[in-house]
C-alpha cells in the first residue's frame, strides 16, 4: 500500500496552503479546540475535505487535560473593571462541556488536571469512550443543525474515522508511568468494542523513552493490535526523525513490523520522511503541519516569536536555513538556476521564484523588521513560498517512496550520504546529512 | 596608550572579546565596525568595513570554546564578507590545529586577557562572496554605525 499523509491544520490561517495542496495529499485532521473555536469555518472545511473524497478527521485531543491546566489558560480582560483573569481557554471549556464526565466534573469543577483515578474503572473507560466517540461523530452536525444557513449540510457533517481518547504515557519507571499506561489501554480497550460505522483508530501517545524500551513498546502495540481497533496512530512525545538513534530505529521498525505482521495498520501521528520510507515495512502513512509539524510535544511551545519557517532541502529530506544551503552551493556544482533544478528542486515554487538565477533562492530566507521589534523576522511572503515548496516536497517524497524499491531507495540515500559526507567540515549541511546513515536502516 | 582590562583573566563571556576585537578592526582601517548584524537566521558577531576601492569587509565570530561550530558559521559569513575571521580566548587559540580554519579560508584570532588581539591565521579572501549580499550587509552596517 502506498504511503499516505494527512495534513494537520493548526489554524484557519493555514487553510489556503491546504485547500491549494489537497489533492496531493490523504486528507486533513483538525484539533477539537480549532472546532470549538471556529465551529462555521471548520465544519465548511470539512464539506470542502469531503467534497475532495478525502479523510477528514478531528483530534479529540484529551491528552492536554492531563497537563498542567495553564497550558490551556489565558488571561482575559474583564472590559467593566479593567481587571485580568487567568481561566481555561474557552475552546477547551467547550470541548469539556461537551465531553461531560471527568472532564466537566474535575477540570471545570475541581479545576485541575486529570489524574489516571479519575480516569480508570470499567464505568468511566465506557462513559470517557462514548463521549470522545459521540462527540467526533456528532459535533459537526450539531452545530450544522444549530445555524440556519449550514443545516442543509447536516448529513454530510461525518468524520472519516475517529479517534480514541488517550493521554500521554511517561517513559520514567515510576509508578506515574504504569498507571498512565494501565487508563491508556483500558480506554483503548474499550474503544475498540464500540460500534462504529467510520474506523475506529487508538492513539498511542508515548515517551520516547518507550521508544528505546523494545519489550515494553512491543507489549503496547500488542495490547493495541488486539484490542478492536482498526488502527493505531502512534505519537512519540517531541521525536524528531532527524535526531533517532539506531536503537530507536531498530524499535520503531520492529514496531511497525509487528503491526504490518497482523495486517494492522499503524500510523505517525507526527512524522516525516522517515515515516514515509517506514511504509517499506508497512508503516501506512503520517501526519504533519502545513510549515513542518514533524514532531510535537505533548507540552505547547510557550507563544512568543513567531518560528522561521526553513527551507525543505530535497535531496537531504530535512529543514534547512538559506545560507546553510547557499553556503554549499559551490561545493556541490550548483552555479546556476538550471544546475539548482537538476540538484535541488525543480517545483514551480522553486522555478517561480528563482526565475532563471540561483541569485533569487535567497527569498526563501527574506527578513523584515516588523513594527515593535528590535529583531529581524522573516517576512510572511518568504514563509509562504518555505510553506508551499514543503508541500510540493513532501508530495515529491511520497511518490519517490511508493515509485521506487527498498533496493533502490537505500542506493539513492547511500549515494546522497557518501556525496555530501565528501564536502568540507565547515559546510553544515555535511552534517544534515548525518540521520540518512540511520534511516538508511529502516529499508 | 591603550586601556587593558583591569582584570587580567580569560573572557568568560562572549560578549567580553567584542571590545578588543572592535579594536583591533579599528586599528587595520575598519572605519565601520558593528556588533551583532543579522545575516539570515543568524547574527554575526562583528561585521566590519574597511574605506577601499572596492570597500572590503570582514565578519568575525567569537566564540570562547567551540571553535568547530565557529568555523561553521565564519564559513557562512564568507557569503557576505570578504574576510571570515574566528575570534577566541588566546589559551584556547594557540592550542589549536590550524589545517581545518587554513583549509576553508577562515582566519584567527586571539584576545589576550589584557585585551591585546592579535592574528594567528589570516583568512583567506572569500570565493563564496556574492556580491549583493556583501552590498546589503554593508549598507546596513553603515546605517547602524551612523545610528549609533
Amino acid at each position: 500500500m502506498p504511503s499516505e499523509v494527512i495534513l494537520r491544520l493548526g489554524s484557519h490561517a493555514e487553510k489556503d496552503y491546504l485547500v491549494k495542496t489537497l489533492n496531493l495529499f490523504s486528507g486533513a485532521i483538525v484539533g477539537a479546540n480549532l472546532l470549538e473555536s471556529t465551529p462555521g469555518a471548520t465544519v465548511s472545511l470539512a464539506w470542502k475535505v469531503d467534497s475532495a473524497l478525502k479523510k477528514f478527521l478531528i483530534d479529540p485531543m484529551t491528552y492536554v487535560f492531563a497537563i498542567d491546566l495553564d497550558f490551556i489558560s489565558s488571561e482575559t480582560k474583564d472590559r467593566k473593571t479593567g481587571k485580568y483573569t487567568k481561566g481555561i481557554k474557552k475552546s477547551f471549556k467547550n470541548i469539556c462541556s461537551e465531553l461531560g464526565g471527568p472532564f466537566e466534573s474535575v477540570i471545570m469543577q475541581k479545576q485541575r488536571s486529570l489524574r489516571p483515578k479519575d480516569l480508570s474503572g470499567q464505568g468511566t473507560a465506557t462513559e470517557i469512550c462514548e463521549s470522545v466517540f459521540a462527540y467526533q461523530m456528532q459535533r459537526m452536525k450539531r452545530i450544522c443543525e444549530a445555524d440556519q444557513q449550514l443545516k442543509e449540510f447536516s448529513d454530510r457533517a461525518l468524520p472519516s474515522g475517529v479517534f480514541s481518547p488517550y493521554f500521554y504515557i511517561p517513559g520514567e519507571s515510576t509508578s506515574g508511568s504504569d498507571d498512565w499506561e494501565d487508563v491508556c489501554v483500558e480506554l483503548i480497550d474499550t474503544f475498540g468494542t464500540m460500534q462504529s460505522s467510520v474506523p475506529k483508530y487508538a492513539v498511542l501517545c508515548i515517551s520516547r523513552r518507550i521508544l528505546r524500551d523494545r519489550v515494553r513498546l512491543q507489549k503496547l502495540i500488542a495490547r493495541i493490535i488486539d484490542s478492536g481497533c482498526d488502527a493505531c496512530w502512534l505519537w512519540i512525545n517531541a521525536f524528531r526523525e532527524d535526531e533517532i538513534n539506531e536503537i530507536e530505529m531498530t524499535n520503531l521498525e520492529l514496531c511497525v513490523k509487528q503491526a504490518k505482521e497482523k495486517e494492522f495498520p499503524l500510523w505517525n501521528m507526527h512524522g516525516g520522511f522517515l515515516s514515509c520510507l517506514l511504509n517499506k515495512q508497512g508503516m501506512v502513512g503520517f501526519s504533519h503541519s502545513i510549515g513542518y509539524g514533524e514532531s510535537k510535544d505533548v507540552l505547547p511551545v510557550s507563544a512568543g516569536a513567531l518560528p522561521t519557517v526553513p527551507y525543505h532541502y530535497n535531496p537531504l529530506h530535512v529543514r534547512a536555513s538559506v545560507s546553510d544551503i547557499e553556503r554549499a552551493f559551490s561545493s556541490l556544482g550548483v552555479l546556476d538556476a538550471e544546475d539548482f533544478h537538476n540538484t535541488v528542486c525543480n517545483c514551480t515554487v522553486c522555478k517561480g521564484v528563482l526565475k532563471g538565477s540561483l541569485r533569487n533562492f535567497r527569498k526563501f530566507g527574506d527578513l523584515t523588521l516588523k513594527p515593535g521589534n528590535t529583531r529581524e523576522s522573516q517576512t510572511a511572503e518568504s514563509a509562504k513560498l518555505c510553506r508551499f515548496h514543503f508541500l510540493l516536497a513532501r508530495k515529491k517524497e511520497l511518490d519517490l517512496v511508493n515509485s521506487s524499491s527498498r533496493v533502490q531507495l537505500r542506493a539513492l540515500l547511500s549515494n546522497t550520504l557518501s556525496e555530501y559526507e565528501k564536502l568540507g567540515t565547515q559546510i553544515r549541511l555535511r552534517d544534515k546529512a548525518a540521520p540518512l546513515r540511520v534511516w538508511i536502516k529502516s529499508l | 596608550m591603550r586601556k587593558k582590562k583591569s582584570l587580567a583573566q580569560t573572557p568568560r563571556l562572549e560578549r567580553e572579546l567584542i571590545e578588543p576585537v572592535t579594536r583591533y578592526l579599528r586599528s587595520i582601517g575598519c572605519h565601520v565596525v558593528v556588533p551583532e548584524v543579522r545575516f539570515f537566521d543568524r547574527g554575526i558577531d562583528i561585521y566590519a568595513v574597511k574605506q577601499a576601492r572596492p570597500r572590503i569587509t570582514f565578519a568575525v565570530e567569537l566564540k570562547l570554546t567551540k571553535w568547530q561550530r565557529a568555523i561553521q558559521q565564519a564559513a557562512i559569513y564568507q557569503l557576505c564578507a570578504d574576510y571570515s575571521f574566528v575570534a577566541l580566548p588566546k589559551k584556547s587559540a594557540l592550542s589549536l590545529d590550524l589545517h581545518r580554519f587554513r583549509t576553508c579560508g577562515v582566519g584567527l584570532l586571539s584576545v589576550a586577557p589584557d585585551g591585546t588581539v592579535g592574528c594567528v591565521l589570516d583568512a583567506a579572501k572569500s570565493t563564496e562572496k556574492r556580491s549583493h549580499y556583501a552590498k546589503a550587509m554593508t549598507t546596513s552596517a553603515e546605517r547602524e554605525s551612523l545610528h549609533a
